[in-house]
């Protein structure tokens, strides 16, 4: 395992603090997920239930809520991927996964050329910039992980080529790196995140 | 793979996060709002529910229709209670389990996804502990004269 020194933002002094970003998702990294991350979730959603948001018309894997196991497993790792944390303070983060090997271009003038695909980029929730949660702790994991995904793309021999399938809620942050929005694809991920 | 950065290449980009949550692949999907939250865990806790009843009920040696009797619950009601992990149980049949196993009514409704956890801690040990309880072990004599018992029947309906 490789550790890289890099920097986030403590968003309550503003000032940058030393991270490490990790070329691996590890044991440690998935029980900081699985039980540190799902615990602020947690409160996060209860304070949504308090404020009248309600259980209807979901829009995401009704497996997500409970069935940590598989995810856990699916994120380990699969041959092609290639796992990366942010770890800080002594606890993960962020976390993406990419695969090396499966996926090509889909904008005309790179079409069917090789990529690195973000199939998995998550954020401690913690970090989170959403409605009715608490101000985020660390800004700019988000950017060190998209960064590495693209220097890995150049060492790959891809020139940098990134794909990946956005959440609904960072569409903004992919337009503001510059990634390039094809649309939603009724096939692909149930039609409701975008591709860049 | 090569990767530095300065803390002033960090201050820079992390404006860019300023308003959104970085986020990317199905497996990282959370509730988009305005939108629509749930209860959480309500079937993984539930599962738990459904795998301490089996192993208190075994435990004592009893079968699903001696339980049934003794705790004055339909025998449909406990099977789907251990079997199906979509069963909503009933709240008196909460009660009376929690009478005849001798455990906590209130942590048993949180367990069974009635109520919701004061103590996620607890809730999340309950999980755990049931996790590790899903048998790894050979059948006994019994559950598999049982065994023999279900699949001769069920080769016979095939035939």
């Amino acid at each position: 395992m490789t550790s890289y020194p890099v920097f986030i933002i403590d968003v309550s002094s503003r000032q940058p603090v030393e991270a490490e970003l990790l070329d691996t998702i590890g044991e440690r990294q998935l029980l900081d997920w699985q039980f540190q991350w799902r615990r602020t979730l947690e409160g996060y959603l209860r304070r949504l239930a308090d404020n009248g948001v309600t259980r209807q018309g979901l829009d995401w894997p009704q497996s997500w809520h409970w069935d940590w196991r598989a995810k856990i497993d699916e994120v380990r790792g699969l041959l092609g991927h290639t796992g990366y944390s942010v770890v800080c303070r002594d606890v993960t983060q962020g976390m993406m996964r990419l695969d090396l090997a499966s996926r090509m271009a889909r904008i005309d003038d790179q079409m069917g050329k090789p990529l690195v695909y973000v199939d998995y980029l998550e954020i401690a929730p913690w970090n989170w910039n959403e409605p009715y949660a608490d101000p985020p702790l660390y800004r700019g994991i988000g950017q060190v992980l998209i960064r590495t995904a693209i220097q890995r793309s150049f060492d790959e021999g891809f020139h940098g080529r990134v794909g990946l399938h956005s959440l609904p809620q960072a569409v903004t942050f992919y337009e503001r790196c510059g990634f390039i929005n094809l649309g939603t694809n009724p096939n692909e991920c149930r039609g409701l995140l975008p591709y860049f | 793979m090569t990767y530095s950065t300065t803390a002033e290449w960090a201050l820079a980009r992390a404006a860019l996060d300023e308003t959104s949550t970085p986020g990317a692949g199905p497996l990282s999907a959370r509730p988009h709002v305005p939108g629509e939250a749930f209860w959480l865990r309500g079937e993984e806790t539930r599962l738990a529910f459904a795998r301490f009843v089996n192993m208190a009920r075994r435990q004592r040696g009893w079968s699903i229709e001696k339980l049934a009797d003794d705790a004055h619950i339909e025998v449909g009601e406990l099977m789907s209670i251990e079997q199906d992990g979509g069963h909503e149980p009933e709240l008196r049949t909460i009660w009376r389990l929690s009478e005849i196993f001798d455990v906590s009514q209130a942590r048993l409704m949180e367990l069974a996804g009635l109520a919701s956890p004061k103590d996620t801690h607890a809730i999340e040990e309950a999980v755990r502990y049931a996790a590790r309880s899903t048998a790894i072990t050979a059948l006994t004599a019994e559950e598999q004269a049982a065994f023999d018992g279900l699949v001769s029947v069920l080769r016979d309906k095939a035939k």
